[in-house]
């Protein structure tokens, strides 16, 4: 799939800044916040969001009807996502003008908090997820690994050693990811011979090109990306991701400005994953141009 | 409506015959032809003079080579890839704005071009790469099955067909109702075997494909061989001259 | 989208015509709204399609909105090939025309060249140069596939394509040799179409296994240019087997005719025949010699004739003895080939079989030419067809003629379920004209130009024994160039060989590219100059096109074309027709829009330089134009009384056909009748049109000949004989010494194979390269074409896996593609339905830099290659120093396909294609993105 820097910065802000809402929500329902915090935090996980939800609308080609994206959640995990995400960041500038307003926080839309904007992050992967055409998304670990990058992020700047375990919780994911999408018993039903109606065995090639320009399709389902480059970028994102910020915390335990350093090599790691994350991602279509 | 509707009624789909199709690209070019014609409708190009030109198709013709393992030849079929109008047609219920539906009245999948926001997903959820984004209306454009002639009045009754069925010089396209069993297209799909494509997405295509018969391989012949002494020129106008006396 | 659900009433008024997007003249519905054209699509009654359209024709629009269209008559202003033009009125330029031809056909008219290209009027522009006085005129049949029509008229008086089909309701089995998408390409598809429907058999036989040949039901993956040794083969076989049709070939054909074979005979190896000239044969029963056509007679195929005169042997004897010879045994033919002899085997067993076993007969009472009744119609449902690939080598007249010598031994000739004629044919070839060439200053040529020779008296020699066509075409060197030879027009106007020429005029040909053997020679010959006078050497080039081809560049005087919307043409009964076997049709083009530009259309510019030129026919006694333009010429023309440029709706009700008076309203019934006009052949009369009576008056009614012509099938070939002959000529109609071998080799009145190589060749460059044209492009036109250059921008060179392993080639790979001639670089890619010894790309994909209005950094000008450069136009030098054209020795069909190469795996980092050539200044400007 093409690599789309919108679509990516999408992904990697607004799962951050839902990662963020989510855990001031977590702590706000546990009480382990204070009003300034929420105010600063939650605002950041709002700008993060916004950032990402404007940067996703860049992605529309028809931008003017992006309102109707609301209409269809009963089918539709990116309606779903839409309306979620709204619900959810109106109730985080409701729970901001609450706690200016009135100097304290309920502890209730804490909890709120957490599960709607988990459940954003959550039918964000959806929307890849539920793809049956890219088989290395369509399992519970799209979900699994766009949660906790959200949550381990969101935990950088607000936990200490719990944002360790969440990261560690990532990274093992993350890993388990890549494995999983380099089995080629992910592909095991789909093959150039069942794409032509044929039984999956066949040996057939494509031998002069349906068109000899590019299109839509190629340039946005039949991304190639070769597997040195792909492995080196793997490396790249689990080291900045994963393992600097582990190590990072655990040197500095409570360093507020290192954690900034922390998130921004997270965020960067993370950039790198999401971009393998569609780089890598073999599209069924792809068999007809095999 | 992005919900999939059950269409009890009528299944409308194409049947193509790839035993019969020689790759001419003569749909691909009518289908852009005619969705481009009159009114608003467009497909878009760009770069038409230029390098990298690219422009927006809802059907193409690939071609394949096949190791035929039972004659142990290398053949080639072409195969035109267009929407199928699948029953359980997960580039609609992808879609977020509506703007996808499939028709409960016969099944065609459409997009309402006014309620499409060009987010891509539902090509995404297509397996077959039967949508394409028109990157000048920033749209959605994929085979609309002719719905402006199949239920036209205005076009003469025969030409009440997708322009791809009518202008297919060699027949390998054929149109129907797959919901009646007495349509041509039934017959053909049952006679013949018709298939889907990529079952295993579960998507229940409507459109079926013939795959190629198979071809006689180059066997020895009853004739034996022809041997030297056999008949010599002698031979032969003596034959010649007995069966012309009987004629 | 469906809140709309009928679009049909925003797409305007549908105009009928004929569409030009290559030569299959299929009709087609034009959708015209405020003036615009808006849609295309078939005719759903046209004879041609019925409906249908392929890529070319649906896309239709953007070759009438071409970007590259000229826009008004220019004058070159630069070199010779650099593409500078400024533009001038149309008065201007029939002025400078004028001034270059009215000396040209005052002094000496041959010195005008006129060639006409993929020209669809040829009965007009050859009469216009008949009128002018040049015996230099032809159009591009001579590079294209003259082998398959002077095969096919030679032999049986017809040929495939134009002048015949398969009957495709009725065969059981078809044969297509050597076709691609080249000529009918629609019929052709409709009528495979119907073949799958019906489950009949489809055999092809093709090096490259693409398009038709991937839907047959049997490929055989012949080696290029060795199909008439396999056609041979098959003969031995059905002979060996016995499985031909006897009554056919007494009947309908000349073996039982009587050949002398004295070999010191003046008459050697001509039929014997009674002081009237008709040819003797010996009845089978009585043993006496008589007329072939007298009644009762029944020809024995077998007896020999001796008597004071010499020796004579039957044609059939002489066959027998030939291809019953063992050097056509599948088991030695195989090889050759590149085949099995299985594969040989089965071929001959299939058509057999299918001949004999599944024959039918149709009930129909009907006369042959003796008079005798006959019951009905035997059918052999064994049909072939045959084109480029048979065509395109020097040994494919011989090779066609031996397809049709298989069909006629098989009896399967316009009968049911074989092949069949599309009238005005079958005409044999001594009912065409012959060659005319006389010609003198100030006056008209003394005939038609091309036709066909019936002996050497024919051949087109000046009174000083040298050829009086500048392309030598109807010399010892190609006596059978029906159609021409354009393919050296350039070369000999450059040398002057055989006499200097003053102006070069040209229409629709794209001779500085994809349309030129050795294109970078063509090139350097255009624009030479003479080191004495520094004029060029070609001193005038007049070029007509609708389109900034690479060739508009090389032109001095610009006379820009049309569309084919805007414009009227007839699809004429002179000319090459249309039509289906069971019905005579014709067709018109009219103008559907009026073009925006300051263009004319060529035929219109034709006649009004006629009438500047005062030519006859074009102006009447007291000098006073007779026809305003081409459309009043396609009413008012008649060449001979009653017979006019088209044949429906004639008279002066509009009911006659055929034959009938001219009418002033015959255009507006053609349009009202959908574009075109077609007659149902009678019942009686539907087969064995060349010896049924009732055909024979028909085909007289309507006009396509003034008497009755019944013919017999040339298995053999006389007049071939005659040319084999030559020795017993007078001096000053004998050939040259060099050519001698030439003659007595290849020029063997019954069908023979040789190899096109020499074998020291073969050794060095052991590789076929060849090209097909792709389904959805026509030569270089596609490229200008939004739509279709998406499909084909660029080309590859594919090649076999044999050659892709020995090569160690990669995907992206390039290679070096070196012939006798030179050598290019080009991408590859691997195939591996291909015969194993062959490469092959598809033709005119490669573009120069700077024309058709493309951007100069498109794929079509950097990877994408023609492979024109390594086909030399010239052979290598004889024994004698003599370099023969690379044509075709009997018709002088240009030999495109007996290219041989070797190839070497090269680097290539720019991943451009070699050669490359300068830029080419534009006076289109490059195109825009806009709707359609």
């Amino acid at each position: 799939m093409h690599p789309a820097p919108s679509i990516i910065l999408f992904t990697v802000l607004s799962g951050f800044g839902f990662g963020l809402i989510s855990i001031v929500g977590l702590l706000q329902f546990l009480n382990q916040i204070n009003e300034f915090d929420i105010i600063i935090f939650s605002g950041m996980g709002l700008f993060f969001s916004i950032i990402g939800l404007i940067s996703s609308f860049f992605h529309l080609a028809n931008k003017k009807n992006a309102i109707k994206s609301m209409s269809q959640w009963q089918t539709s995990w990116l309606s779903r996502e839409a309306i979620s995400s709204v619900l959810c960041l109106s109730i985080v500038v409701g729970n901001i003008g609450w706690v200016i307003v009135q100097n304290r926080y309920i502890n209730d839309v804490g909890i709120m908090l957490f599960l709607l904007s988990l459940f954003t992050v959550f039918t964000t992967s959806m929307i890849y997820a539920q793809l049956k055409t890219v088989p290395s998304w369509n399992n519970m670990l799209t979900p699994a690994i766009f949660i906790f990058a959200a949550l381990a992020g969101g935990s950088i700047l607000l936990m200490d050693y719990a944002s360790l375990v969440l990261l560690l919780i990532f990274g093992v994911l993350q890993v388990l990811f890549w494995y999983t999408a380099d089995q080629s018993f992910i592909y095991k039903e789909t093959s150039v011979g069942t794409a032509l109606g044929f039984s999956k065995n066949e040996d057939i090639r494509s031998f002069d090109l349906a068109h000899t320009s590019r299109n839509y399709l190629l340039n946005e389902m039949v991304y190639k990306v070769a597997r040195k480059h792909g492995v080196k970028m793997r490396y790249i994102s689990f080291f900045s991701a994963f393992v600097l910020p582990m190590l990072l915390v655990l040197m500095f335990p409570g360093n507020f400005s290192v954690s900034v350093l922390v998130i921004a090599s997270h965020l960067i790691g993370i950039y790198f994953s999401r971009w393998l994350f569609f780089a890598e991602a073999k599209h069924s279509v792809g068999f007809y141009y095999n | 409506m992005t919900k999939l509707p059950k269409c009890e009624d009528k299944k409308l789909g194409l049947l193509i015959d790839l035993d019969t199709c020689v790759g001419c690209h003569g749909c691909v070019v009518s289908c852009k032809e005619w969705n481009s014609s009159g009114g608003e409708k467009q497909l878009s190009d760009l770069n038409s003079h230029q390098k990298d030109p690219v422009g927006t198709f809802l059907n193409r013709v690939h071609s394949y080579e096949r190791e035929n393992s039972c004659t142990n030849e290398t053949e080639t079929f072409y195969f035109p890839r267009s929407c199928l109008h699948c029953e359980d047609a997960p580039c609609v219920t992808v879609c977020p704005t509506g703007a996808s539906y499939k028709r409960e009245e016969d099944g065609i999948v459409l997009v309402n071009e006014d309620d499409c926001m060009g987010c891509g997903l539902c090509a995404w959820a297509c397996p077959y790469g039967a949508r394409e984004l028109d990157l000048v209306s920033g749209v959605m454009k994929k085979c609309t099955l002719c719905v402006d002639r199949i239920y036209s009045e205005e076009l003469p009754p025969e030409d009440r067909v997708p322009v791809c069925v009518k202008s297919c010089p060699t027949g390998a396209r054929a149109f129907g109702d797959f919901n009646d069993p007495n349509s041509d297209v039934s017959k053909k799909v049952k006679e013949r075997g018709g298939v889907d494509l990529m079952p295993e997405m579960q998507t229940k295509p409507v459109n079926k494909y013939l795959l190629p018969r198979i071809k006689s391989k180059n066997s020895a012949s009853s004739f034996g061989s022809v041997v030297e002494e056999e008949t010599d020129a002698t031979g032969l106008l003596g034959w010649v001259d007995r069966a012309l006396s009987k004629i | 989208m469906d809140k709309k659900v009928d679009a049909t009433e925003s797409l305007g008024k549908v105009s009928k015509t004929t569409c030009y997007m290559c030569a299959c003249r299929c009709g087609i519905d034009v959708h015209i709204k405020d003036n615009e054209v808006v849609h295309i699509e078939g005719n759903r009654d046209h004879p041609v399609n019925k409906g249908v359209l392929c890529a070319k024709g649906a896309s239709g629009i953007f070759q009438h909105k071409a970007a590259s269209r000229l826009k008004k008559p220019l004058r070159r202003v630069g070199e010779r090939g650099e593409g500078k033009f400024e533009e001038i009125s149309w008065d201007e330029a029939l002025k400078i025309a004028v001034e270059w031809l009215s000396p040209i056909r005052k002094n000496s008219p041959e010195k005008l060249v006129f060639y006409t290209g993929r020209d669809q009027s040829q009965s007009f522009t050859g009469w216009w140069a008949q009128k002018f006085g040049t015996p230099n005129y032809a159009a591009h049949g001579g590079f294209c596939s003259v082998n398959m029509a002077a095969a096919g008229i030679y032999t049986m008086g017809g040929s495939f394509w134009e002048f015949g089909s398969p009957d495709w309701d009725k065969t059981e089995l078809m044969l297509l040799f050597g076709v691609a998408e080249d000529h009918d390409s629609n019929p052709i598809k409709r009528g495979l179409g119907k073949l799958k429907n019906r489950g009949a058999k489809v055999i092809a036989i093709n090096p490259v296994r693409t398009g038709y040949n991937s839907v047959a039901d049997q490929w055989v993956g012949i080696r290029p240019g060795t199909d008439g040794l396999l056609v041979l083969s098959i003969v031995h076989t059905l002979l060996k087997k016995k499985k031909i049709d006897l009554d056919y070939l007494q009947s309908f054909t000349n073996s039982p005719f009587l050949v002398s074979i004295s070999s010191t005979n003046d008459s050697k190896g001509l039929f014997y025949r009674d002081k009237d000239g008709f040819p003797l044969v010996i009845d089978h029963f009585s043993g006496e010699l008589k007329r072939f056509s007298d009644k009762g007679v029944k020809p024995s195929l077998t007896k020999s004739y001796l008597n004071d005169e010499g020796t004579f042997k039957t044609v059939f004897s002489l066959l027998t003895e030939k291809y019953l010879d063992n050097s056509y045994s599948p088991k030695s033919v195989a090889p050759q080939c590149g085949l099995k002899e299985e594969q040989i085997l089965s071929l001959a067993d299939d058509i057999a079989t299918t001949a004999f076993n599944k024959s039918t007969f149709i009930e129909q009472s009907w006369v042959d030419f003796r008079g005798e009744k006959r019951s009905g119609f035997t059918g052999r449902p064994v049909s072939f067809h045959a084109m480029r690939g048979i065509s395109a080598h020097s040994n494919g007249f011989q090779t066609c003629r031996a397809i049709h010598l298989l069909q006629i031994l098989i009896g399967s000739v316009d009968v049911p379920g074989g092949f069949r004629y599309k009238p005005p044919y079958p005409k044999p070839f001594d009912a065409h004209p012959r060659p005319h060439f006389k010609f003198s200053p100030d006056s008209e040529l003394d005939g038609p130009h091309l036709g066909y020779i019936g002996g050497p008296e024919d051949l087109a020699y000046t009174e000083d024994g040298k050829p009086a066509r500048i392309d030598k075409g109807f010399t010892w060197e190609n006596p059978m160039s029906s159609h021409g030879l354009m393919h050296t027009v350039i070369a000999n106007c450059h040398s002057g060989d055989p006499y200097k020429i003053d102006t070069l005029f040209l229409y629709m040909a794209n001779m500085a590219w994809n349309s030129s053997m050795n294109t970078e020679e063509t090139i350097r010959k255009l624009t030479e100059r003479d080191t004495d006078s520094d004029e060029y050497k070609i001193p005038r080039i007049i070029y007509s096109d609708s389109y900034y081809s690479e060739t508009v560049a090389y032109a001095d005087l610009i006379l820009p074309d049309t569309t084919y919307l805007e414009r009227y043409d007839c699809i004429s009964l002179l000319d090459r027709p249309i039509g289906e076997p069971d019905q005579v049709s014709d067709a018109i083009r009219w103008p559907v829009v009026q073009p925006d530009r300051d263009v004319r259309s060529f035929q219109d510019v034709l006649l009004q330089l006629g009438v500047m030129l005062k030519l006859p026919g074009m102006v009447d006694n007291n000098m006073q134009q007779l026809y305003e333009d081409y459309a009043d010429y396609m009413q008012k023309h008649q060449r001979r009384p009653g017979i006019g440029p088209l044949a429906g709706f004639r008279g002066e009700a509009n009911t006659d056909c055929g034959r009938g008076d001219v009418s002033l309203n015959q255009i507006n019934k053609y349009i009202k009748n959908g574009g075109f006009w077609s007659e149902k052949i009678p019942e009686e009369a539907q087969y064995y049109k060349p010896w049924n009576k009732a055909y024979q008056k028909w085909a007289v009614k309507m006009g396509f000949y003034d008497k009755e012509e019944p013919f017999v099938f040339q298995i053999y070939l006389e007049p071939l004989a005659k040319l084999q002959n030559h020795h017993q000529l007078p001096d000053n109609l004998k050939p040259q010494k060099h050519l001698y071998n030439r003659i007595e080799e290849k020029m063997d009145p019954l069908p023979i194979w040789w190899s096109n190589h020499d074998p020291e060749k073969v050794k060095q460059y052991p590789i076929h390269a060849i090209t097909q044209r792709p389904a959805a492009m026509y030569h270089s036109w596609g490229s200008q074409n939004v739509w279709l250059r998406q499909i084909h921008g660029s080309n590859k060179l594919f090649v076999s896996e044999a050659i892709w392993k020995e090569k160690n080639f990669l995907d992206g790979d390039w290679a070096r593609l070196t012939s006798e001639n030179s050598s290019i670089v080009v991408p590859v890619a691997l195939m591996k339905s291909q015969n194993e010894n062959t490469v092959w790309t598809w033709n005119a994909i490669g573009k120069r830099k700077g024309s058709w209005a493309l951007d100069k950094n498109v794929e079509e000008a950097n990877e994408g290659f023609i492979i024109n450069h390594l086909i030399s136009d010239l052979l290598p030098k004889n024994d004698s120093g003599y370099r023969y054209s690379n044509s075709d020795p009997i018709t002088g069909q240009a030999a495109w396909y007996d290219l041989l190469v070797n190839i070497e795996k090269v680097d290539n980092p720019s991943k451009v294609s070699l050669p490359q050539f300068p830029v080419l200044s534009s006076p289109v400007n490059v195109g825009v993105d806009k709707k359609k």
